[in-house]
This record gives C-alpha cells, structure tokens and sequence, in this order.
C-alpha cells in the first residue's frame, strides 16, 4: 500500500496553526503523509542539524546530503516514530548521528592537510583572514578527536543539548557523557594550542 | 557522577567546567543555580572559569552555525512530493505476496503476464537460433572441404552434374 501524501489543508487541516504543534505531534502527522507537517518541522530543525553534521564530517556538501538524506528517511518511516519511546529530537538526531557514522565508515580515512581550505561557497566576504584561520584549525582540530568525543561535544556544546537527553541519545549514562565531553575538550585544547 | 544539587564543591565545579565550559547556559540544568551561586563567593571557582575560558572563545567565534541557502531548502521541501521517496514508502510496505499479486490483479489473461510470456517465448526463441546456425555453417564448410580433398568423390560429382 503506497501511503497516501496528503497536506493539512487537503484534509481540512489548517497549516498555519501547525506552527504551535510540537515536534512530536507533526512527526506523527507526517506518518499520515502530512506534508505541511513534514514542511513546518524541517524548516524548524533543518538549519540545527545541517550545523550538526557539518561539525562531524567537517564538509558542508556531504552534511546537506546527509540532513537531506535523514529528511527522507523522515517521511518515509515516520510512522516508525513512537513519542512515548522518545523525544522527536531524540530520535531525529540517532538518524542524523548514523547516517554520519555510516558515511564516514564509507569514506576512506585521509587526514586533512595543514593547509586546506573550508569548502564554503556561502563564506561571508567580509571574514577576516584570521577568522577564516582559526575556523579552519577548529574543523581540523574538531576532525582528529574521536568520532564519540566529537559527537558528544557537537550535541552539548554546539547544539546545546541537554546532558540528560544527549547521553540518551548517545546511549550512556550521564557521568559517561561527562567523561567524554572532559576529554574531548582536553584534546581540543590540546590541539589548538599545538595549531597556534 | 551524582550531582549534588544542594552544595556545590570546588570538585565539582571543576568537573562542570571541564565538561560543559564556562557558559552556564550550557550546565546541567539541575545545577546551574548552585553552580552559578558558588562561582560568585568562590574566588578559586572564578580562577578556573577565566583560565576555561580561552578554549570556548575560540569555539565560539570560530564555529558559529551559518544557515541553509533556498536552494537546499527548496530541495529538501520537495522530498515529499518526489516520486523515489513516495516508492520507497510503498515497496516498505509492500509484501512479496502482494507484490505477486500486483502481477496478476484480474483473474484470466492481463496485459503484464501476456508481455512476460512473450518475452520469455522469445528469448528462448533468438537463443536456440542463435545457437544452432554456427553449428549449420561449420557442416556445410566441413563437407565442401571433404568433397575438395577427395579426387573419387569430385569424378562422381561431375558425373553427376
């Protein structure tokens, strides 16, 4: 049975008032092949995770493909999403998380070079070269830790999530967490130092 | 770790600061408030928050979130209206009994079964003509070579003709 797509306004919904449903109210909606819905909830978190994945690939293209990716799956499964299981967040970010680590595994390791250059078309001209430095040392440094160090920081010091759901998230518990947020700051530092 | 939300410790602090950084927006809600209020009579906690502090400026101003271009919004807005995803979501569903069935909706001749046995009937058609007609040439040749190698068989043949 192909699922039928339909809009809130095609049902007699009304689309505007979508913007006051939570997350987990218009994943449910998009099961049902809401597309206003699937509209209203990516245009709330497209710009967080496309942010996300850019900080874990260090690789602006390859984070739109998966974000674009993890959208899709989003429609198509989800009428998977169960909100008594977990936070919409929650379970968005597993599949933005994965979909990391599966491209990741994919791609051949190679180490960025001392000098290369954040592909970055959107760059805003008026970035001062020292700007533009220092942001490259991050992603460089950002792409040395390990992938759970990074995954860890990325959710609780870029995205701002909280410990509690981040450890969910990541499956740990919350001293867990701690552990690998202190280290991987340590690393960071450790490396921005070295870079300087 | 279990926090203890009713008395902050230096320890503690430190294990704060060392996770999360120095921003208390970024602290564990349960602790903020005693966090932030042990950091205020805590000359050894402000210590460590500014010699913290370096590593989350740099973080800061070096990674700041840069929004999505319309082109990708637009791309990713049309997923519900492109024709792989709506596939997807109905091969997800879609059993190998119903995707038989699919094959044959109506009962006696349809369209599709008539087309699978045609091609069928002709594949196996081209494939034995394909597979005989070397093996017609390669006797014709061998016999034209036996009548030119034998001088008996050419007489019989002229006198034939």
């Amino acid at each position: 049975m192909r699922r039928v797509a339909t809009t809130s306004a095609e049902s007699g919904g009304d689309v505007s008032g979508l913007e006051q449903e939570s997350d987990e109210t218009l994943a449910l909606l998009i099961g049902k092949g809401d597309k206003a819905a699937f509209q209203t909830l990516m245009e709330r978190h497209i710009n967080m995770h496309v942010s996300f994945a850019e900080r874990m690939m260090g690789n602006r293209e390859e984070a739109e493909d998966i974000v674009q990716d993890a959208f899709t799956k989003l429609w198509i499964h989800a009428e998977k999403f169960d909100p008594k299981r977990a936070k919409f967040s929650t379970w968005f970010y597993r599949i933005v998380i994965n979909r990391c680590l599966d491209k990741k595994r994919k791609k051949k390791p190679v180490s960025l070079p001392e000098n290369f250059e954040v592909a970055d078309d959107r760059e805003n001209p008026a970035e001062s070269l020292t700007t533009r430095q220092r942001k490259m040392q991050v992603v460089k440094a950002l792409s040395e830790i390990p992938e759970r160090q990074r995954t860890a920081i990325n959710m609780c010091y870029f995205e701002g999530i909280s410990n509690r759901e981040a450890a969910g998230i990541l499956n740990m518990n919350i001293k867990a967490l701690e552990s690998l947020l202190s280290r991987g700051r340590k690393n960071l530092k450790s490396l921005l130092e070295g870079s300087d | 770790m279990t926090p203890n939300k009713e008395n902050m410790t230096l320890k503690r602090f430190r294990a704060i600061i060392a996770a999360y950084g120095v921003n208390p927006e970024r602290w564990p809600s349960a602790e903020r408030t005693t966090a932030k209020t042990f950091l205020n009579k805590s000359p050894e906690a402000q210590k460590l928050l500014g010699a913290a502090s370096g590593l989350d400026t740099i973080l800061d101003t070096a990674l700041k979130p840069a929004a999505v271009d319309a082109g990708f919004l637009k791309r990713v807005a049309t997923i519900p209206y492109q024709e792989y995803a709506l596939s997807a979501a109905g091969q997800k569903q879609t059993t190998f009994g119903e995707f038989i069935r699919s094959l044959f909706p109506a009962k006696g001749f349809v369209p599709q079964g008539m087309a699978l046995a045609f091609a069928g009937i002709l594949g196996v058609w081209l494939g034995v003509s394909a597979d005989l007609q070397p093996d017609a040439q390669v006797i014709q040749l061998d016999a034209g070579q036996y009548l030119f190698d034998n001088p008996d068989l050419q007489k019989d043949f002229k006198e034939f003709q």
